[in-house]
């Protein structure tokens, strides 16, 4: 008979004294918008990944094992999440048993030994995450397929490369160079235009032939609607669930907010824009033209808890301000993108433990 | 005509394993193992042939890190194959499979002639036989044919690693919520069952694990939760690591369809815990 260990730490009897809170069941993924987020971006896991990085796999393990009672603190997409669900506490007000919501499944190539970290540290948080997948070490792509995901959140920016090649909305998010705040009732959702909602065919006449042939192509498009891009199908699936509060008269108070943060201008190249969200039977709630203008500034002013952009020099500036920016590698923009110098060493090309 | 109403336990004269006392004997569906509808001599290899040959691998690896480590000791079950005796016999020979027992005998009875031989798990593709199996006192899981296989004319692989999904909802589910969930008696026998067979196999792998560093293991193992939620698994986790065992990956799917995900994990041997037949099964809140 195999010696077993000593009796285990009180995890589970501690689990077991949180008071079960009546928890609604988990929708079927082909019904519900299902947003796929790694550890290291629902949590801060800067520490745990230096020490993999510099002292390998086991000493990572080790310190999981021995801090897995310390609850993780938050990470980037902490904020997003917890406004996520808060739109599905309203959702429900809607309609108890409708499975148009919000799912959260935690998507991380992590060893199931770090487990028990990430399940306290859910717990800790309150979090609505009842779906995980711990590959332990293999891509989790397939699994992302496996999982109808409408949106994967992650800090490798290969991963996320991975899926957008396989057509799923992706971005690398990034910790925001100082903490703001952000709105608790209300889930703001900003897009960069060209590359993120729409396809990348302007931008490439831009970086081709510059500004004046960028202008002269719009004008003369400006009634033929862009192609999609990468995030189109997610802003479409927001659009789903605004639809279910402006039905019952709920549009002023919607917990669902969205915008369009272009470099586009408003006079010229910015009616394109407009008239392919509006072929598409989408709209957003805010078009905010900048003609080229910086956006750190006026993210700053919308304070949304995520900000999609296909260029790292504006996912960088609206990070620098406070913003909590996602960066889309989609498009003729990634050819000549320079190396991340975020605080963050979520840009690294060297084998992660996780994404 | 004869009639072979009870089981025909042949001692493989061909191959002498050398049998060790801690050896863990698991019984494998001849079906798996080789292909018996075409009438070829030798017969051909069937879906989960590869896997009688990775657990050989596994034997062959463990022998030399740790004499002392139990090994696999595999039994051929064939179902109402009586007439190709000889034929399944010389295959495995032919193949070189180290079969050390051969066990002959009919739909009605295989769940008995198992039970005679004492053997420690069961292992078919039929999950029907499998139920069967553990209403019926046999250890049992599901075989799994693998989705992957090498292209034609690949020198044939040794599937490597062996992946082993156990049943988080077995380990960590308490039996009270699921009759609350309306389970009935036959399912939460066979979940008992299911549970204590599956403990035990557990129990082997975990002591074969030790033998192996992380990086090299010839056997991985995976844990996937169903009904149970977050705090099921965690549960399941913790059990694990009392039983020495390591754990590599972890799903928890709050009644997700398993099937798309099974595709993704693709384990060899799926501890089934009796509770699903179907592919929509709402999550225990």
């Amino acid at each position: 008979m195999n010696e077993l260990k000593p009796s285990r730490v009180d995890h589970v009897a501690d689990l077991k004294k949180i008071p079960p809170t009546r928890k609604p069941r988990s929708p079927d993924p082909k019904n519900c918008v299902t947003i796929a987020v790694s550890s290291r971006v629902l949590f801060d896991m800067s520490v745990e990944q230096s020490i993999y990085e510099q002292q390998g796999m086991e000493a990572y393990l080790t310190y999981q094992t021995q801090h897995e009672t310390q609850p993780l603190q938050p990470g980037p997409a902490f904020p997003f999440i917890k406004a996520v669900e808060e739109v599905n506490a309203r959702l429900r007000e809607l309609d108890p048993d409708s499975e148009e919501v919000f799912d959260v499944v935690l998507m991380t190539n992590n060893h199931a030994n770090v487990g028990l970290r990430l399940i306290n540290s859910i717990n800790h948080h309150n979090l609505f995450v009842e779906r995980f997948c711990m590959t332990g070490g293999n891509s989790p792509i397939g699994y992302l397929k496996a999982y109808h995901t409408n949106l994967y959140l992650s800090a490798d920016a290969s991963k996320v490369r991975e899926a957008l090649d396989k057509g799923i909305a992706a971005a690398t998010m990034f910790s925001p160079e100082k903490v703001v705040e952000v709105p608790e009732k209300q889930l703001r959702v900003a897009f960069d235009g060209d590359a993120v909602l729409f396809d990348d065919e302007s931008e490439r006449i831009y970086k081709a032939h510059g500004l004046d042939k960028f202008f002269e192509h719009e004008k003369e498009l400006a009634d033929k609607p862009l192609d999609h891009g990468p995030l189109k199908g997610f802003l479409e699936a927001l659009g789903r669930l605004q639809k279910k509060f402006y039905a019952r008269g709920q549009r002023l108070e919607c917990p669902i907010r969205t915008y369009l943060v272009t470099a586009r201008s408003a006079a010229s190249s910015g009616t394109r824009a407009l008239r392919t969200l509006r072929s598409w039977g989408l709209e957003v709630d805010e078009a905010l033209f900048l003609a080229g203008a910086p956006k750190g500034p006026l993210l700053d002013k919308i304070r949304p808890h995520i900000f999609f952009d296909d260029q790292m020099f504006h996912v960088q500036g609206a990070s620098r301000m406070g913003t909590v920016s996602a960066h889309v590698p989609y498009g003729v923009a990634q050819a000549t993108t320079p190396t991340s110098s975020l605080t963050t060493s979520t840009h690294t090309h060297t084998t992660t433990t996780d994404n | 005509m004869p009639s072979f109403s009870l089981a025909h336990n042949v001692k493989n004269t061909f191959f002498l394993l050398q049998m060790r006392s801690n050896a863990f004997e698991i019984a494998v569906s001849c079906h798996a193992v080789f292909d018996t509808n075409l009438r070829t001599d030798p017969l051909s290899k069937g879906v989960a042939f590869s896997f009688i040959k990775a657990i050989q691998d596994i034997n062959e690896k463990l022998a030399v890190k740790n004499p002392k480590s139990p090994l696999f000791n595999v039994i051929l079950v064939a179902k109402d194959l009586q007439e190709h005796q000889s034929t399944i016999v010389s295959s495995t020979q032919h193949y070189g499979l180290q079969i050390s027992r051969f066990c002959f005998c009919n739909n009605e009875n295989f769940t008995q002639s198992l039970q005679s031989t004492s053997v420690k798990l069961f292992l078919s593709m039929q999950t029907d036989d499998v139920c069967r199996a553990l209403q019926e006192g046999v250890p049992a899981a599901l075989l799994c044919p693998q989705t992957r296989f090498p292209a034609e004319g690949d020198k044939e692989e040794v599937v490597s690693p062996l992946k082993v999904l156990l049943s988080g909802d077995a380990i960590g589910l308490p039996e009270e919520r699921l009759s609350e969930a309306g389970f009935s008696q036959l399912e939460l026998q066979t979940f008992r069952a299911a549970k204590a067979s599956m403990t035990e196999f557990a129990l082997v792998i975990a002591e074969m694990r030790r033998c192996f560093d992380r990086e090299d293991s010839p056997l991985r193992v995976a844990l996937m939760t169903v009904l149970g939620s977050r705090d099921e698994m965690a549960s399941a986790l913790l059990t694990a690591r009392d039983w020495g065992l390591e754990v590599d990956e972890a799903y928890c799917l709050a009644g997700a369809s398993r099937g798309p995900l099974l595709n993704c994990i693709q384990p060899h041997i799926l501890c089934y815990d009796g509770l699903y037949n179907v592919t929509e099964i709402p999550a225990l809140s």
